[in-house]
């Protein structure tokens, strides 16, 4: 049985500032921003469609990173400590993505079939409680902000401990941070035992919040766009996915690190691949089983509101579709990390993970697009070059707060290492 | 070839038990059993082993169990034609359920039977090289070797502080 | 930082544990001698047994019309008792596989006993199908074979599918119980004499421990643990699609395979810690079930009732938001409807009373542990009796609406299972090693000459 040690000296580390990194970023952006609007002007529909469908995506795997953060801390996990702070890094994107969010405020009949329907339709108006406009806007800005503020409170806890210990640095921004999140000091100690106490009691906390804001959203922005539709696993589905998109995100970015920094190699090694080709395979199948147990109900009830939601999505025009999700995020990567080998090659498991990214980003636009446009056009270059909008900020973002904040964690929480003198120490065990 | 001798040591302490092993493969005896109250890596390292060949057994139970689940389910549904519940003659999306649970079925039994196969399990007679204390907290080193170079193992066992030291006759290696 | 590696050694998972031989020890002695505590509960079980036995008898011989099932409710007590030991299972197969898979250093204390439980949970819960269906004698029309006209059973119907699965579940977690037991075993042959040396000896298969047997043994233990995670899912999402496939309102509901699951581990981390307290009582197991062991089972039973909770708001929340009228009455009915108490006892033990697990203060409390996994055993039994029952009840037709009351007979069935279950039980933690042996050394620092040498030379 392998075990992890969490060596007692760990190296300060910035990513280095780009500008160049943050031009390009930018320029996405900014091709983005364009691409929306040529498209807004095109087909009004489409692009919002394709932002919505973009924004749930993104959201949902930076919110999902946060998740594995707060997940691996309350079960102590001691397997990923190099590589919390990259999942952490997410918290950066996740104002923006409020910012890019306020836009969706303003969807209206073009995008909500239920506001139309509510006048004739009468199981519409059933309920009739729930989707209205008003209360859809309060309890999204409302549940958001519930959201985020606990995830950035989260990510205040994780780094606040670490500016103690990154006393010497001279970065002018840095310092600034420093100057911000150190109010109040105790003292390193102090620090390190408040934080993740607090953290401890946090993180369950935040996992309810996550559970019942992601539903929320998807209910709003994806299910109620065919009003007759339902479906008790639909929030569970799209902040499950969120969660594996999360860790899939970190798998990929921990590649691309360690391709860039060799110094990087000795903290985020084999042990941190395998046990994240672990996750993201073992997610992979937890997706397939939540989306077959959807399927299979629908499937065998034949009951005419729920397979309608079905047949539109394997029908004629977007069965291809369909088909291309199920193998992008089962066939593939089910095939290929099943072994042992391909999970611990960065190579191969980040070639992986990006085949799983992209057919989440395709999963969310078929939750959306197919019950709007369901004669089509289907998904294609617009829809990508709207993503821009969202990955752009995205990258910056990442980029921003891995060289602000030290890329590992320096600070340690104490009770992690509790199992720490189980093991034959290198010393000890001498030739062993 | 010469007549084999055996000798067996038992120890207190896990790292002797490593050392004792390591020190034989060194000077080319190969013949080494190891013994161990608990699933320790140290000494399988010690004793250079690598993957275990039960990993074949579980994948190909587990596939021939998917293969037979879906073959039989499919072939008795066109034996004898007949609708049920609105659903196609076969239903892939049901029959992959009994794929799964047959799959796994197989996958467990074979896998069982690997280990049987692989380490020599079950044996009928009791062991004669032995000790109780290796169930209880001890470690042993057993080495078979031509009789002529069984001093030379007594000296690297007794250089790695053996609680005890026998001599046994060779077992049945393996 | 510093600080820990100052700490004493063996101040870890069980700090009173001194050796690896005190571990075979205390653990065998177990075997050695029935305690009066161990022979009153036998007693107990026993008598539930025969009450088992005797109305099972009673009603084959007089028929299945002794049940309170009628129409429109033919699923009532027998089914909900069969889904509450199959989800008892569960969690013996997530403690041994699933926290095996993510190195979770607490599990092995408990996992043997964990296992045991669900093979006999299994053991139970697939006699109770037996029994619902009444002619027993024809139980073996479930094996899959043609009949005389050379029709096939209906691959396509969830009966099946649960024949399939409980079958698999059943062989497959007997077998991973027995594998990890070999070892355990082999300690108890070279301890015991006599009679038990020979019964020991021939089913440790004459282990010895040598490297050979540990290394396949090591390998194929991961990948049990990896087939057996997935089947884990599978059988009671499968249990769960015997209702989920029907379309009666309140079963037909797609978050049925996962909220089953987690309210299957629930039920059964809560049988866990029913068991564990008073084995660690009477056998004097307070070394190897310590706080912390309580404590993380107590963590794992709020982190499901948790999901569990979120499953039964969505159920009552999209039962609303269908805007059908058939899914609200039967959630109407549900909560205020004559099976009112029914409801509100799963609601309470279930979503309520593990609350208290949020507190350290009671987490630590054996104790209070084990008087809220009583209330989440009963809740649990009850979210089965909810879901089956008030949704038969309370169907498309209101003129088909009707109530069931469960029977003295089924209620002897139902009761006198535990003793049955029990009964089995207890023989085991006489039999077999309760605690894994060997397992638990790898959670005890290992003796190491040179660590001896320098404490010596200190």
């Amino acid at each position: 049985m392998a075990h992890i040690h969490v060596p007692a000296d760990i190296p300060v580390r910035h990513l280095e500032r780009s500008r160049r990194f943050s031009v390009v970023c930018g320029a996405l952006f900014l091709v983005g921003v364009i691409s929306l609007f040529v498209l807004r002007a095109a087909d009004p529909a489409r692009a919002e469609q394709a932002y919505s469908a973009n924004w749930l995506f993104f959201f949902a795997i930076a919110e999902g990173a946060m998740l594995l953060c707060a997940v691996t801390n309350i079960v102590k996990a001691k397997w990923n400590w190099p590589v919390r702070r990259v999942s952490l890094a997410f918290a950066a994107y996740l104002p923006i993505a409020f910012i890019l969010f306020l836009p969706m405020l303003g969807l209206r009949e073009s995008y909500f079939p239920w506001i139309e329907a509510m006048e004739s339709d009468p199981i519409v108006q059933a309920k009739a409680a729930y989707l209205n406009v008003p209360f859809l806007i309060a309890r999204n800005v409302a549940g958001l902000l519930l959201l985020i503020g606990l995830s950035l409170y989260m990510a205040y806890l994780a780094v606040r401990p670490d500016m103690g210990l990154v006393e010497g640095d001279r970065d002018g921004a840095r310092k600034r941070w420093r100057a911000t999140l150190t109010a109040g000091w105790l003292g390193q100690e102090a620090e390190e035992t408040a934080s993740a106490r607090r953290m401890g009691r946090l993180a369950p906390a935040f996992i309810l919040v996550y559970a019942a804001v992601m539903s929320m959203v998807a209910y709003d922005f994806a299910m109620s766009l065919e009003p007759h539709w339902f479906s008790t696993i639909f929030g569970a589905w799209y902040f499950m996915g969120g969660f594996w998109g999360g860790i899939a995100s970190t798998a990929l970015i921990v590649v691309l690190l360690k391709r860039r920094h060799a110094d990087l190699n000795g903290l985020m090694g084999v042990q941190q691949m395998h046990d994240l080709g672990k996750l993201t395979f073992a997610f992979c199948v937890f997706w397939t089983y939540i989306v077959f147990a959807q399927y299979i109900v629908i499937w065998y009830g034949k009951l005419p509101w729920e397979q309608a939601w079905v047949i539109h999505r394997t029908g004629e025009t977007w069965g291809g579709f369909s088909l291309a999700l199920v193998l992008m995020c089962f066939v593939i990567p089910f095939a290929g990390l099943i072994g042992r080998r391909p999970k611990m090659n960065p190579v191969i498991l980040g070639s992986f993970v990006c085949v799983i990214l992209a057919g989440l980003w395709l999963e969310h636009h078929l939750l959306i697009a197919p019950s709007l446009r369901l004669e089509g056009p289907t998904i294609g270059l617009w829809e990508a070059l709207v993503t821009l909008v969202f990955l752009g900020p995205l990258l910056w973002s990442l980029r921003w707060f891995l060289s602000t904040f030290p890329v590992v964690q320096v600070w340690q929480p104490p009770e992690q290492l509790e199992m720490v003198d189980l093991e034959v120490t290198r010393e000890e065990a001498g030739v062993l | 070839m010469s007549t084999q001798a055996g000798l067996l040591a038992s120890f207190d302490y896990l790292d002797g038990a490593v050392d004792a092993v390591k020190a034989l493969r060194k000077s080319g005896f190969r013949k080494i059993i190891a013994y161990s109250p608990l699933p320790e890596h140290h000494l399988e390292e010690a004793l250079g082993y690598d993957q275990s060949p039960v990993r074949v057994f579980a994948l190909v139970g587990g596939l021939t169990g998917a293969a037979a689940g879906f073959a039989f389910t499919t072939w008795t549904s066109m034996d004898w034609p007949l609708v049920t519940g609105g659903k196609p003659i076969v239903s892939i999306p049901a029959y992959f359920i009994i794929a799964f649970e047959m799959a796994v079925l197989f996958g467990a039994l074979s896998t069982v039977i690997g280990v049987f196969i692989n380490a020599r399990l079950p044996r009928l007679r009791p062991p004669v090289v032995y000790d109780p204390g290796f169930s209880g907290g001890r470690f042993g080193v057993h080495v078979s070797a031509p009789a002529d170079r069984i001093e030379e193992a007594r000296r690297i066992l007794n250089g790695s502080g053996p609680a005890e030291l026998t001599e046994e006759p060779d077992p049945a290696h393996g | 930082m510093a600080t820990a590696t100052e700490a004493p050694r063996g101040a870890v998972a069980h700090p009173d544990v001194g050796s690896y031989q005190q571990v075979n020890e205390d653990v065998l002695k177990i075997l050695g001698r029935p305690g009066r505590g161990w022979w009153i509960l036998f007693g107990l079980a026993s008598l539930g047994l025969a009450v088992f036995a005797g109305s099972w008898a009673n009603q084959i011989i007089n028929g299945i019309g002794l049940s309170g099932l009628n129409s429109p409710i033919g699923w009532g007590a027998y089914i909900t008792t069969f889904v509450f030991w199959v989800g008892i299972a569960h969690s013996g197969t997530l403690i041994s596989a699933i926290l095996f898979l993510f190195r979770a250093p607490w599990r092995q204390s408990v996992y043997r006993l964990a296992e045991a439980m669900t093979v006999f949970a299994v053991m139970t819960a697939g006699l109770f199908p037996l029994i619902h269906v009444g002619r027993v004698w024809h139980a073996y029309w479930l094996i899959p074979y043609p009949n005389s006209r050379f029709l096939w059973p209906n691959f396509k119907s969830p009966l099946v599918w649960d024949v399939f699965a409980v079958t698999t579940y059943f062989t497959v977690s007997a077998v991973f119980f027995y594998l990890g037991t070999i070892p355990d075993l082999a300690a108890a042959r070279d301890q015991a004499r006599g009679l038990r040396k020979k019964f020991y000896s021939v089913v440790s298969l004459g282990w010895r421990g040598t490297d050979s047997e540990w290394h396949h043994f090591g390998k194929a233990y991961i990948f049990l643990a990896a087939l057996a995670t997935p089947l884990v899912l599978s059988v009671h999402s499968v249990v769960s699609w015997d209702f989920a496939m029907g379309i009666v309102p309140g079963w037909h509901a797609t978050i049925f395979a996962p909220y089953f699951v987690a309210g299957a581990i629930f039920s059964g981390v809560a049988m866990v810690i029913t068991l564990a307290v008073p084995m660690r009582k009477f056998f004097g197991l307070e070394v190897y079930l310590t706080n912390k062991h309580f404590d993380a089972l107590a963590k794992l039973c709020l982190l499901t009732s948790l999901i569990v909770l979120y499953a039964y708001l969505t159920e009552f929340f999209m039962a609303w938001y269908s805007g059908e009228p058939p899914e609200r009455g039967v959630f109407w009915n549900r909560l205020f409807g004559p099976y009112w108490w029914a409801t509100w006892t799963m609601l309470v033990c279930n979503g309520l009373i593990p609350i208290l697990l949020w507190f350290k203060r009671v987490r630590r409390s054996i104790a209070a542990l084990f008087v809220i996994s009583i209330f989440v055993n009963i809740g649990m039994w009850f979210e089965r009796f909810v879901i089956i029952v008030t949704s038969l009840s309370h169907e498309y037709e209101p003129f088909a609406w009707g109530m069931y009351r469960p029977s003295i007979t089924e209620m002897g069935i139902v009761l006198g299972s535990f003793g049955w279950f029990c009964f089995w039980f207890l023989l085991f933690t006489r039999l077999l090693p309760p605690v894994a042996i060997a397992e638990l050394k790898e959670v005890l620092p290992a003796p190491l000459r040179r660590r001896a040498r320098k404490e010596a030379a200190r």
